[in-house]
């Protein structure tokens, strides 16, 4: 199948939100991914999909730092290779049998992926300490609305929205606080949000104040 | 919606309702294909199938024929006729008739989940299949010209509780299966029985492709067992289609992708890949997946 998918990084999710030994469906651009997380805190992003008889591996399960499929419990390791097929316990599975995955990296509390074949397009090579997880928000509305809403400044969330580096957005600082907004697009009709913060308060309170206001901001947008 | 114009899916006998489902004096709507059908119920018990018309009346009337404890209908004019199952005759079979479970999947994915049996150990864990013993032994897979079938035969697993009887008397077992497409949407199986090694039990599945991607599962059987209650039958039957069910709504993608390339089979597949040379070679379109053109 072609992939053509635009060179870009989207978020797929607070890396708060992505628990160790766990596999959770995401989709973006209408393309569904399965993002899981080894015992050990590595983060994979995959296409959901087994190569088998594609049962969607986000229904899989985690042990260690492998996945298995829940079909027919084909064993996956990190770097995507199959490990084990249960049917033939004395075969070793060609390399052949492998995964499709894509790149990621965490910038600011937040898992980013690109599904581009060739990514070129350049991340910060270094994270930035101190960025706490506030929530996501998956609203019933194309991204270009939140975009329009949050650069109108209108809302709860108030003025002073920047863009940043991948079409995401920043507040701040304002009194030390700082918000960042990273935005998925899901499909024509849904996007997700995924907000963390970073400031001297980092008491859990101000990030549920901030989370609460999402909510309300959600409101706001699917009726802007 | 739109009927599908395949002549291929079009020629079917295709099951539409279960004997018992629709009440002297009702109807009841659903489709086939893509195309809307009303069976209707006259007081005296006897059913009739049409076409539901663009105007919500009836159309054309189409043919119903009852067997197996199901009521079957055909959209074309040369459907191709379903075998004889001599087993659901036999007086001291019990006859069991499952009703139905609805299904957001393509129909021949639900067939090839019906052939494999790789899965058991994972989706019918403790059941059908257990993590001790995960292995698809050899069998033989062939294509009975004759009778324009699928057979897969000498298949064999090891099953900690292949049956109501089997369970209830904790005994684990290995399992014969013999399976038999006798049409791209009915497929059956026969297995062995619990303590009787002469005769097998005759499990059915008939499927109803409402659209390429919705499904009614209909799964009547005739078994030897004179232990289980029928409550029991139906509910061990709908407890393993339940599971299979998790999956055959989340593969993807749903149509059924005939390119060999697209997935990855092993030797426990070999009934998969002959299923699917099958449908290619006569033609199916309707539920398979069309290639763009490189």
């Amino acid at each position: 199948m072609q992939n053509s998918h635009p060179d870009r990084w989207v978020p797929v999710g607070l890396e708060a939100q992505f628990m160790p030994a766990s596999s959770h469906p995401v989709v973006v651009d209408g393309f569904g991914l399965a993002v899981w997380r080894g015992e050990n805190g590595a983060i994979q992003v995959w296409e959901d999909r087994c190569p088998h008889r594609g049962m969607r591996l986000s229904f899989g399960f985690v042990e260690g730092n492998s996945l298995t499929c829940l079909y027919h419990g084909w064993n996956y390791r990190q770097n995507g290779q199959c490990s084990s097929i249960p049917a033939h316990p004395d075969l070793d599975p060609p390399g052949t049998i492998c995964t499709k995955s894509f790149v990621t990296r965490c910038h600011r509390g937040t898992v980013f992926a690109n599904l581009a074949p060739e990514p070129v397009s350049g991340f910060p090579s270094v994270d930035e300490a101190g960025w706490m997880p506030v929530r996501s928000v998956y609203l019933n509305v194309p991204e270009k609305r939140v975009r329009e809403y949050i650069l109108a400044g209108q809302g709860t969330l108030g003025p002073g929205f920047t863009q940043t580096e991948f079409d995401n957005y920043e507040s701040g600082p304002d009194a030390g606080d700082r918000t960042a907004i990273a935005i998925q697009p899901i499909d024509d009709n849904h996007c997700a949000i995924h907000v963390t913060r970073s400031g001297r308060d980092t008491d859990i309170y101000a990030s549920l104040k901030l989370a609460r206001r999402l909510v309300r901001a959600r409101r706001e947008i699917e009726a802007f | 919606m739109s009927v599908t114009d395949d002549p291929v899916a079009l020629n079917q006998w295709i099951a539409c309702a279960y004997v018992g489902q629709v009440t002297p004096g009702k109807s009841y709507d659903t489709a086939m294909l893509g195309q809307a059908i009303r069976i209707s119920c006259a007081l005296d018990g006897t059913c009739t199938c049409h076409e539901i018309g663009d105007d919500g009346g009836p159309g054309r009337q189409l043919p119903l024929s009852q067997r197996f404890e199901i009521l079957f209908t055909t959209l074309g004019d040369t459907p191709r006729q379903l075998p004889d199952i001599p087993e659901f005759a036999e007086a001291d079979r019990r006859v069991a008739n499952c009703a139905s479970v609805g299904l957001h999947a393509s129909p021949f994915r639900i067939v090839e989940n019906f052939l494999d049996m790789a899965h058991f150990c994972f989706v019918h864990k403790d059941i059908l299949g257990s993590m001790e013993k995960t292995e698809v032994f050899t069998y033989k897979t062939e294509h009975r010209k004759d009778v324009d079938e699928i057979w897969a035969t000498d298949c064999a697993f090891f099953q900690p509780a292949a049956s109501t009887s089997a369970a209830e008397k904790g005994g684990g077992q290995v399992t014969y299966y013999k399976y038999r497409v006798m049409s791209p949407f009915s497929v059956m199986l026969y297995k062995t029985v619990y303590g009787n090694a002469e005769r097998d039990d005759a499990i059915c599945l008939f499927i109803q492709p409402k659209s390429e991607t919705e499904c009614i599962a209909y799964m009547p059987m005739a078994i030897l067992d004179d232990q289980s209650t029928m409550t029991q039958i139906i509910d061990f039957q709908q407890t393993i289609f339940l599971q299979d069910r998790i999956i055959l709504e989340n593969q993807r993608p749903v149509l059924l992708p005939l390119t060999p390339s697209a997935e990855i089979p092993t030797k426990a597949d070999v009934s998969s890949i002959a299923f699917r040379r099958w449908l290619k070679g006569m033609g199916m379109r309707f539920g398979i997946l069309q290639e763009q053109a490189a």
